[in-house]
């Protein structure tokens, strides 16, 4: 067992004091969410501030957030295998489980928003008479090609790591890795290298399409302004992927600091992640800026009047905060580091990509909310219900806490010695 | 990594041309096969379509007074619930005469109301709406279950058992025309009528819905299929302001009004091709109650 | 040129049009021949091992598996309370 090997294994050996009450107080918040969520399938979705004009809310703005948050899994793995930078490679895994662990929330997410729940299989019963017509369901077929591929693109590799640990373990922990490694013989990596890179190359369209078929659930309705329109994908894809790399980097930063992995992960991953995000961050206000200027210039009323909530009237206040301190700030502030060599901060490469986290949160409510209740007649207003903020805030709580169980089991970092550069 | 081999992507296109053909093969286009299925689990539910026929409804706006007896006999014909929260399948707006309707496309103003008091006002006229029961739905496209679906009479019609209330469709619906259950509907066995003072019962003929699921206009499909030739609202009109019918029959109302009066659609720039007419022609309204 | 225009106009049909393909069926394609494409590289690239193959195609299935089980899952659990 190398050194690599041991500092890598060291979370799955040793529990900190600080553990158990950060997720007991991770459990305590998912079990409001649970009330919260029982709450409104005894009473009806009238528990939630929505109405007949208001049709979605909250939950939808968490589906498509947390969709997007997947997206950083694919796009780092991608990058390491098909492009060679072996640089990123130790993130990868960490934003794998990240797919993983946000579309399952995103799963949850959609279903809380259903009226009848209990009737959700009938998506699979009537799958192949709908799918011809309706973007929901090539949202979930896309969603879930989408989830299978990434969660066997997370396995099969990690299975030579699972071995290393069925070997330095005993115990029910050797068992757990014994039962997760059928037929495992010491040969097969050269095999997987070569399939898990075709998965690289077959799950970038997967991921492309999960957020076109996404963005297209609003974009291909003539009747709503500032959602219709053909550049909602590649305007939905950016967003993603912003806020997928953001939440590595913050991901990235924190267990640097609690495993003390500051030779694993070096500055190096997080000025090149900082430098993407950048980019993409710049990307996305010029996609910003071309929208509200055709809404304003040539505009019909229904595109008018919900550009102007956005940026003058009721979302005035939300729009202009979270694009100011969410994204164009962390935007200069990446680009700043990034043309400025040396020393890169860490710290303030997380700090501005959490804020990246949060606006892009934010931006999605402002995408989908003010179309409703600006955008029709009559006007309407929408206030979310304390059970909305509960499942908003347990949906985060729960995916935490998969999240850190989830980094208890299993190696977040690739042990194999990234090729040097 | 392995070189990409020019025989595995010859086969991989090979593949996708199979797919592609098997679907062109199945030749049936996507709106028969969804509405066979959705029509097939909807009986019972609603009598069965007449085939040849297209109905439409009219509604002059001029002649109407806002008195919103349409609405409330609507309400008791469909069981449209009072409780917990007042659903309504019409929608009355006052609009004013010298604002422009046409702010979004022939919708009501964002600011226009629904709950003034008194009517027929001065310098106002009244905006009568309800589903349009279009000819190309943009509704029924992106149900994702099949529940809500085109009938062979033109009608677009709700299967309460299979919709799972993702509210998809009044997304979809650029009119408002769909309301949804947000709570358990309350079905008292009769309700007093707000018309005339008289105790109407729960209707048989209409299916009772629970929460979570869409609602709406139904043309009273129940009505129009059986042995009533007008939905209820139609009846009910004291100004004889709406009118109904088959645009398939020359000689019909709605035939005849198509062509003599001057007709327009909300949002037919939509291509939704809305089966409810507005009209005027000119005559405000007769206090004496004289039918036009 | 014109039977080539009518094989398109086959194909990219709306949903509201009586013929050819429907889109959500392209759409379909678009997806899945990404995962056709990773089958047939699995199955005739080198090096190949049947085991890691079959592994490979049995977790596929256990997860498909386990996709459309949590659906149903839901659906019953959150029919417990309505």
């Amino acid at each position: 067992m190398t050194e690599r090997q041991e500092k890598i294994m060291r979370p799955l050996r040793t529990t900190s004091r600080e553990f158990w009450p950060f997720v007991a107080a991770l459990a305590l918040i998912t079990v409001m969410f649970i009330y919260a969520y029982t709450i409104q399938l005894s009473q009806g979705l009238g528990v939630t501030g929505l109405n007949d004009i208001t049709i979605w809310g909250v939950y939808i703005v968490n589906f498509i957030f947390f969709i997007g948050l997947s997206h950083a899994g694919i796009a780092i793995s991608a990058a390491v295998r098909i492009m060679n930078l072996h640089r990123y490679a130790p993130i990868a895994r960490m934003a794998e489980v990240l797919t993983l662990a946000s579309l399952m929330m995103a799963g949850l997410s959609i279903v809380i928003d259903l009226g009848r729940p209990d009737r959700a299989y009938l998506l699979v019963v009537n799958f192949a008479s709908r799918i011809g017509a309706s973007p929901l369901l090539w949202d979930i077929t896309a969603v879930a090609t989408y989830l299978i591929l990434s969660t066997t693109y997370l396995y099969l590799p990690m299975r030579e790591d699972l071995a290393v640990c069925r070997d330095n373990f005993t115990g029910w922990r050797k068992k757990m890795y014994e039962i997760t490694l059928p037929g495992y013989e010491a040969g097969e990596e050269k095999v997987i290298k070569r399939l898990a890179w075709w998965m690289a190359v077959t799950i970038l369209p997967v991921m492309v399409m999960v957020h076109t078929t996404v963005s297209w659930i609003f974009s291909l309705l003539s009747n709503r302004p500032l959602w219709f329109g053909a550049a909602a994908g590649p305007y939905f894809i950016a967003a993603a992927v912003a806020s997928g790399i953001a939440s590595v980097v913050v991901i990235a930063a924190i267990v640097r600091k609690l495993f003390h992995w500051e030779d694993l992960l070096p500055p190096a991953i997080f000025r090149g992640l900082g430098n993407f995000l950048s980019v993409i961050t710049l990307i996305y206000l010029y996609l910003m800026l071309v929208e509200q200027f055709t809404a304003r210039y040539a505009g019909p009323a229904g595109e008018l009047f919900v550009s102007e909530a956005w940026l003058f009237g009721s979302y005035a206040t939300l729009f202009w905060s979270i694009t100011t301190i969410g994204l164009v700030l962390p935007c200069v502030y990446l680009l700043v580091q990034a043309f400025r060599p040396g020393k890169v901060s860490i710290t303030g490469t997380s700090v501005f990509s959490l804020l990246i986290v949060i606006a892009m949160w934010f931006k999605r409510y402002i995408i989908i909310v003010p179309t409703l209740t600006e955008g029709g007649s009559p006007l309407q207003t929408y206030v979310p219900s304390w059970v909305e903020i509960t499942i908003l805030g347990g949906s985060f709580a729960a995916l935490a806490l998969i999240y850190t169980i989830l980094l208890k089991l299993i190696p977040i970092i690739e042990m194999e010695e990234p090729p040097h550069e | 990594m392995s070189k990409i081999n020019r025989r595995d992507f010859v086969k991989a296109l090979a593949a996708v041309g199979v797919v592609a053909t098997l679907g062109k093969i199945s030749g049936k286009s996507v709106k028969d096969v969804t509405s066979e299925v959705s029509r097939k689990s909807a009986k019972g539910l609603y009598p069965a379509a007449e085939q040849g026929v297209r109905y439409a409804m009219m509604i002059d706006s001029g002649a109407c007074i806002g008195c919103r007896t349409c609405l409330h006999a609507c309400k008791l014909e469909n069981n449209v619930p009072d409780e917990p929260s007042n659903m309504e399948w019409i929608d009355l707006f006052e609009m004013e005469n010298t604002r422009p309707v046409s702010e979004i496309h022939g919708m009501p103003p964002a600011d226009s109301s629904t709950d003034y008091t008194e009517s027929p006002r001065e310098g106002h006229w009244y905006l009568s709406f309800n589903c349009f029961h279009c000819e190309n739905p943009p509704c029924t496209k992106v149900c994702p279950t099949g529940a809500t679906y085109q009938d062979d009479d033109g009608l677009i019609l709700i299967n309460y058992d299979l919709c799972i209330g993702c509210r998809y469709c009044m997304a979809a619906c650029p009119y408002n025309a769909r309301q949804f259950n947000w709570w358990d509907p309350v079905y008292p066995p009769s309700r007093v009528s707000p018309i005339d003072g008289e105790i109407e019962p729960l209707n048989p003929k209409v299916p009772l819905r629970t929460r979570g699921v869409v609602e709406k206009c139904t043309f009273c499909a129940h009505r129009i299929r059986d042995d009533n030739p007008v939905p209820r609202c139609v009846e009910v009109c004291p100004v004889n302001a709406r009118h109904f019918g088959d645009l398939n029959d020359s000689e019909s109302e709605v035939s005849r009004l198509l062509e003599t009066v001057r007709t327009h659609r909300i949002k037919e720039e939509l291509n939704t091709q809305p089966m409810l007419y507005y009209f005027t022609r000119g005559v405000k309204w007769k206090d004496d109650g004289e039918k036009i | 040129m014109s039977s080539l225009l009518a094989l398109l106009m086959d194909v990219a049909s709306s949903p509201s049009q009586a013929s050819g393909m429907p889109l959500g069926h392209i759409v379909l394609i678009v997806i899945i021949s990404p995962v056709v494409i990773l089958l047939l590289a699995t199955l005739l690239g080198k090096p190949r091992s049947m085991k890691v193959t079959g592994l490979f195609l049995t977790w596929l299935a256990l997860i498909f598996c386990v996709f459309i089980g949590a659906v149903y899952g839901l659906s019953f659990i959150t029919g417990l309370f309505i």
